[in-house]
């Protein structure tokens, strides 16, 4: 007897499991089922999952027009030239946000929040007219440029949350020793928070890849980004979906090898801190 | 190396808490100064003022004949112990005594020969190539007196760091401390609540108590640990050095002078005191007198002068500490530790050193005396020390 209610919970679990797993990884596999199956079987009625593989969509969108190998490029260009560019300003901001007595310190932490939380939609068309002016209009630099303002308060909270954790004796042992405040930054405090360093710089570059509206206004043809090629494909002759899909399934690849490469210094990022006695 | 001086020394909080106030003295070149006292006597605070980590609101902070008050801890060449030891968790132990000496410039060699000098001394020669979290809690420890010593600086700063050993290591490392300090004959000072390791470990030691206002002074008395026990200068030093703590019994003192009768309150117990001009001064009022633990005898019956039963009786091996109770109000060491924990109100619970051998069965009566010439007098009111 309970024996089998034992093995019917193991059941119902296992069930629900699939379940779950069916909702969140279902649609991502069809997608890629999408990119790999002939174009005309793409929306017959039944689904059928029997169909010849083929690498028609990658191959085209790669290789052949080529039109998504130079996006692909861009992306990468743009979501590393952000992570880059956010670093210097975000890190020791948060250092002294974290560390320094400064007047209105709240006011600076709720202002970085509010650019956050506001829709990025609004800034659209004043950064399109900001950048048109400057003549930036189309460069890879003023994608990077106009992203720091969804990457740099991110990365300034969650930065200071990780300096936070850095005992003040470290530094006042520092200062003790004769070390100044950028020699206790530098050598110190910044080496400690490594892991939050890594952890941040991920969340930065997966920002600023999967971000469609700012590319969508800044870039020009040349320097269109993933996304925005993606969008091409909605064409007005009709919409291709394989190759969508093609690009879909290509652009989710970066992000996901960053999270498996640097999954460790996640949970280390939450973990670290001194050694105590 | 250099003598160090805290004149006048006071610190108030913005929310107006008086951390420190009032705090003069100085520690000779070369000399070993414990500051202790209860939780929010202010021993941390002098520590870190001393290091250049707490700015001063008034008073001067002298190191040989500079004025090092506005100095940054950088500029002060000090070295400084902490309680988590504060090590560099990213850098080897080599690392963490060589950074020190980095930010002097000093050249590569000579920093090469200090760590390495250092290491030896305090044998931590073969971890040189190991991070902090893979050492032991003494090793730690070692490192992070290393990272001081390996410096030479005018002072070494202390804060606990004996606090988060086990016990039988830290009496091993008080040893050790205390015998760094002779060869290398830095000046230092030490905080520390525990008075057993104030009293073993200083030249002299600093009792602080905790300030209720910028009028008072958190520094009790300073003096060799010995004087500190013999000739407490108030009730406040007199309970809180020594352990067990000193007994304090309130004494109505009646008599001539010459000749004063001592009756402690709320009892029938009398006694002949012999007292000089300022206990005689006090016949006729209340007083109050200490009694070490080890000044009650063990006697026949009709000498005592407290035949209790004994409730409780530690026996230590060397000593046997009993506890019994009088019926006499107990005295309040304002802030002093331990008082406010005794359990019976009402009842003043004291407690004696007796020899292992003469050991009560519980409950039993045991006839006791006490050294009337060694009692400490204090005058209830000031708690100050009533002595000639």
């Amino acid at each position: 007897m309970s024996r089998r209610r034992t093995s019917f919970y193991t059941a119902a679990t296992y069930a629900a499991g699939l379940l779950f797993l069916a909702i969140f990884v279902g649609p991502i596999l069809w997608f890629i089922a999408l990119a790999i199956r002939p174009a005309e079987t793409a929306f017959t009625m039944p689904p059928s999952l029997s169909f010849e593989p083929n690498l028609d969509a990658f191959r085209h969108i790669l290789v052949d027009p080529g039109t998504n190998a130079p996006q692909l490029a861009n992306s990468l260009i743009v979501a590393i030239g952000a992570v880059l560019l956010n670093l210097p300003f975000s890190v020791p901001a948060a250092y002294a946000l974290s560390r320094f007595k400064l007047r209105g310190k709240k006011n600076i932490m709720l202002w970085y929040l509010g650019l956050l939380m506001a829709p990025p939609i609004a800034f659209l068309i004043p950064y399109f007219i900001l950048i048109t002016r400057i003549g930036l209009q189309g460069s890879y630099f003023s994608m990077v440029l106009v992203l720091q303002t969804l990457t740099i308060p991110f990365s300034v909270w969650l930065m200071k949350s990780f300096i936070d954790e850095v005992p003040a004796e470290l530094e006042e042992a520092a200062r003790v020793d004769g070390a100044r405040w950028y020699t206790i930054m530098w050598r110190i405090t910044l080496p400690i928070v490594r892991p939050g360093i890594i952890v941040t710089s991920m969340f930065a570059f997966v920002f600023a890849w999967n971000n469609a509206a700012f590319p969508l206004v800044l870039s020009s043809r040349s320097t269109a980004t993933l996304p925005i090629g993606t969008l091409g494909y909605f064409a007005t002759s009709g919409v291709t979906w394989n190759y969508i899909a093609a690009a879909a399934v290509l652009a989710m690849i970066p992000p996901m090898i960053i999270f498996l490469v640097f999954d460790r210094y996640v949970v280390r990022g939450l973990t670290f801190g001194s050694v105590k006695g | 190396m250099a003598s160090m001086t805290f004149d006048g020394v006071g610190k108030t909080y913005p929310d107006g808490t008086v951390a420190v106030a009032n705090v003069s003295f100085a520690i000779a070149d070369g000399e070993f100064v414990v500051l202790v006292g209860p939780s929010g006597c202010g021993k941390s605070t002098l520590l870190r003022m001393a290091a250049g980590l707490e700015t001063l609101n008034s008073g001067r902070l002298l190191m040989g004949d500079n004025d090092v008050t506005e100095n940054d801890p950088q500029d002060r060449d000090i070295a400084m112990v902490f309680q988590n030891y504060a090590l560099y968790p990213h850098m080897t132990v080599y690392e963490n005594m060589a950074f020190g000496l980095q930010q002097r410039k000093m050249p590569k060699q000579e920093i090469d020969k200090l760590v390495r000098v250092a290491a030896e001394m305090l044998d931590l020669t073969r971890h040189l190539g190991r991070k902090p979290g893979a050492l032991s809690g003494g090793q730690r420890q070692r490192v992070a007196m290393g990272r001081a010593i390996v410096r030479h600086p005018m002072a070494f700063l202390m804060d606990e760091p004996l606090s988060n050993l086990d016990a039988k290591l830290r009496v091993q490392m008080r040893g050790e401390l205390k015998l760094l300090n002779q060869r290398l004959g830095v000046t230092t000072l030490y905080v520390t609540h525990d008075q057993v390791e104030a009293m073993t470990m200083g030249d002299r030691v600093a009792v602080l108590k905790p300030v209720r206002n910028g009028l008072e002074s958190n520094l009790q008395q300073l003096d060799t640990p010995q004087m500190l026990y013999d000739k407490p200068v108030n009730l406040f030093v007199a309970g809180f050095i020594g352990s067990p703590a000193m007994n304090f019994v309130r004494i109505e003192l009646g008599g001539e002078a010459g000749s004063p009768i001592a009756t402690i309150v709320g009892t029938s117990i009398s006694f002949p005191v012999s007292a000089g001009p300022a206990l005689s001064r006090c016949i006729g009022r209340q007083v109050i007198a200490g009694i070490r633990p080890e000044m009650f005898q063990v006697c026949a019956e009709h000498e005592a002068l407290f035949n209790e039963k004994i409730p409780v009786a530690e026996a230590l091996g060397a000593d046997t500490f009993i506890f019994f109770d009088i019926t006499s109000p107990p005295v309040n060491v304002n802030d002093a530790e331990d008082t406010e924990d005794f359990p019976h109100k009402g009842k003043n619970r004291l407690v004696a050193r007796i020899p292992p051998a003469l050991t009560p069965a519980p409950n039993q009566r045991l006839a006791l005396t006490v050294d009337k010439e060694k009692l400490h007098w204090f005058d209830p009111v000031t708690g100050a020390a009533i002595r000639d």
